[in-house]
């Protein structure tokens, strides 16, 4: 009987001000019909109601006139409005949305292009007719030099179909700011010597193995995506984020290792 | 009032009938001054809290959405004022102690040691009623706001959620501990009639 009352407390309290819920009303009236103290303490909790209601003061005049008085020298208050708002937040979603909402979608095509091109050159890099080097020579990457696609176009340049499909000269796009193999040139070497002071510590990816590091030309500027141990993301940032122009992002998934953009726009 | 009345009124202060707010002073005065008298406990602080209040509620008008009534509005509003009051005061003077633990603490305590100006003398009908009154002052703050919220304004217990910001349960169950306590402290007292000496079982909390 103890325990049961105990745990009636909260629906005995709520069922003195008439808040309990219907399905609970009988559990509490039955219960009160055996139990003297309970019925007590509900007698108790009216009692208490009626007694803080006699005890209400009326208001005092003075309250009425000091806020009548001191209002008179307020401003009328302004109704904010919210509609107007809402019609600005609804403006600037429409307006916006669908801008913000094609950079996403660029971004995202922009990165998993950056993605396949790594697996494509790894396997390149395996195919028999190319050496790890031709495949990823720097020149592989002057989307726009006209001679450099005629080489690559060429037969037996150690394209296999996939590559033409993906890799081939012709499907990339040319960055602005790289429009002859001179140009290209030069930013080869601004990777290379920013990638040659960074020191890394784990096994290297076949981008960042050799002499020179290779980046991915595109609309806005150059790209490299690469896998990269998470103790050398911190080496990697340090270096670059002191050279103009890089911005590195990277997603450490797997907590070991995980992928770098590294993203250079002259 | 009803709500009708009450939009109209609202209605009319912000087209710039600033009189038309002595109607909604008349309708809740008694209830913001006994609000902010039982939290304080002194006569010049709930007059000058109350009348705070209806002054912010004026300057703020604009940003009355109607969601809830008018008067669940001014409650929060008085009881914010009231909180900070309290909190203040207790910062300037240690006179007044005024422990707000969470639900687990135990240590809880209100001493206001001067008893000679308590506004209720002049109206009470019977030592029970007064003792009743007396122990709700007792009470730890944080149940004391429960049993004046619910008492003095009538406010539903989805309401006094809203105003207290914490969700219904916590009322419901606050509010049946803060009642319990309640008697536990008339009991003490020994004031009970004899028609009603509840005893409770177990520990309260």
């Amino acid at each position: 009987v103890k325990s049961n009352c105990i745990g009636l407390a909260d629906l005995l309290c709520a069922y003195a001000d008439g808040e309990l819920a219907e399905q609970n009303i009988k559990l509490v009236e039955d219960h009160l019909a055996i139990c003297e103290n309970c019925s007590a303490i509900l007698k108790t909790y009216k009692e208490i109601s009626n007694s803080v209601n006699d005890t209400n003061v009326p208001a005092p005049d003075a309250l009425r006139i000091g806020v009548m008085n001191r209002i008179k020298s307020e401003s009328t208050p302004r109704k904010t409005d919210t509609d107007k708002l809402r019609r600005n937040y609804r403006m600037i979603l429409t307006r916006f949305m669908p801008i913000a909402a094609c950079l996403v979608v660029m971004l995202l095509v922009w990165q998993f292009w950056g993605d396949l091109f790594g697996v494509r050159s790894d396997n390149e890099a395996g195919a028999p007719a190319a050496t790890p080097e031709e495949a990823m020579s720097a020149a592989d990457f002057q989307m726009a030099a006209p001679a450099v696609a005629e080489d690559s176009a060429a037969p037996g340049g150690g394209y296999t179909d996939e590559a033409e499909e993906f890799g081939s000269p012709e499907s990339r796009i040319v960055p602005e700011s790289a429009r002859s193999a001179e140009e290209t040139e030069e930013i080869m070497d601004y990777f290379s010597k920013a990638f040659a002071e960074i020191s890394f510590t784990g096994q290297l990816p076949p981008q960042l193995a050799g002499t020179d590091p290779l980046p991915f030309g595109s609309w806005f500027g150059w790209e490299m995506v690469f896998e990269i141990p998470s103790a050398d993301v911190p080496a990697l940032l340090e270096i670059l984020e002191k050279r103009e122009g890089f911005t590195v992002s990277y997603n450490m998934d797997n907590g070991e290792s995980g992928y770098a953009v590294v993203f250079y726009s002259p | 009032m009803n709500i009708e009345v009450e939009k109209e009124i609202i209605h009319r202060v912000l087209g710039g009938d600033k009189n038309a707010f002595e109607g909604l002073v008349l309708e809740n005065q008694k209830n913001v001054y006994n609000l902010a008298l039982k939290m304080t406990r002194n006569e010049e602080d709930a007059l000058d809290l109350s009348q705070e209040a209806f002054v912010k509620a004026f300057k703020q008008l604009g940003n009355f959405r109607g969601d809830s009534r008018f008067s669940v509005w001014l409650y929060r509003l008085t009881y914010n004022l009231c909180i900070d009051f309290l909190r203040k005061k207790k910062k300037e003077s240690n006179v007044v102690s005024l422990d707000y633990e969470d639900d687990s603490g135990e240590a809880m305590s209100l001493e206001i040691p001067d008893l000679r100006d308590m506004p209720e003398d002049s109206i009470v009908r019977g030592e029970m009623r007064r003792n009743i009154t007396e122990s709700i002052y007792e009470l730890p703050l944080k149940h004391r706001e429960m049993v004046v919220m619910r008492e003095i304004t009538g406010m539903s217990y989805d309401e006094i959620a809203k105003t207290l910001r914490m969700n219904v349960g916590t009322v419901k169950s606050r509010l049946a501990r803060a009642r319990l306590k309640l008697i536990e402290i008339l009991k003490e007292k020994g004031t009970f009639p004899e028609s009603f000496r509840p005893i409770i079982h177990g520990e309260v909390e």
